[in-house]
């Protein structure tokens, strides 16, 4: 869940996986109310999420077996107007060199994919990860 | 047939930190999280001045993602959807 009371330091900003976001959309209170009660103004998701949501909704629709399913489909194509007018933090340099020094550390050889570049984004630009699963590559953080 | 000419102001780092009355190194690091709207061009940072204003005028971006709570309440298969890339990433949601 999002900390309500978590720590405001300089500079920083909040990054939403892609669960606290499909909650957020699927109208989930509790993620609004904590949402509204966080103290920086700044919060976005990465280039992860809005691939993983994107992926999803193709798919959605390529594997529709009938015409109301299609439509239906279709229609739910709309993620892509809203993740337009969310801020979406891209990979830089500084995250993707993250991100090759996170893949050959000792210890994080079982952590997916996925989950290590959303964490790459969130160490190489301070960014508080919520849900916390950032919290594991804490000991890594330069 | 009459030729429309449109030109946009295109920005260097140093300027839209003088335009946004900002130092230097704060819009470097705002726009490498894409918090400014601009292009790094291998060493060097551009940016269109009308995508500055329009990004001055906008609103935060916790307001825009707290806009968008329920807006996908009536799909039915944004759970599924969520199992689906956490079983892709073989591991459980944390957010419940």
């Amino acid at each position: 869940m999002l900390p309500v009371n978590a720590p405001k330091q300089k500079n920083k900003m909040y990054l939403l996986d892609t669960d606290t976001i499909t909650h957020l959309h699927s109208g989930n209170l509790k993620v609004k109310e904590r949402l509204i009660k966080l103290d920086d103004p700044e919060v976005g998701i990465t280039i992860i999420t809005q691939v993983e949501l994107l992926r999803g909704r193709f798919e959605f629709l390529l594997k529709a077996a009938n015409s109301s399913e299609i439509l239906r489909a279709q229609e739910l194509l709309r993620t892509q107007t809203l993740l337009t007018n969310l801020l979406i933090v891209p990979f830089n340099e500084a995250s993707v060199s993250q991100f090759d020094r996170l893949k050959t550390t000792k210890g994080l050889s079982k952590i997916g994919h996925a989950d290590l570049l959303t964490a790459s984004t969130a160490l190489a630009n301070r960014l508080l990860l919520l849900p916390e699963i950032c919290g594991i590559f804490a000991p890594f953080l330069v | 047939m009459s030729q429309i000419s449109i030109t946009e102001e295109v920005l260097t780092l140093e300027e839209v930190a003088g335009y946004l009355r900002l130092p230097l190194e704060t819009v470097e690091r705002q726009a490498r999280q894409g918090r400014i709207p601009g292009r790094q061009i291998e060493n060097d940072w551009r940016f269109l001045k009308a995508a500055i204003e329009d990004w001055l005028r906008s609103k935060d971006s916790r307001l825009a993602l707290i806009e968008q709570a329920g807006a996908l309440a009536d799909d039915e298969s944004l759970p599924e959807l969520r199992r689906t890339i956490y079983a892709a990433r073989k591991r459980p949601e944390t957010e419940k």
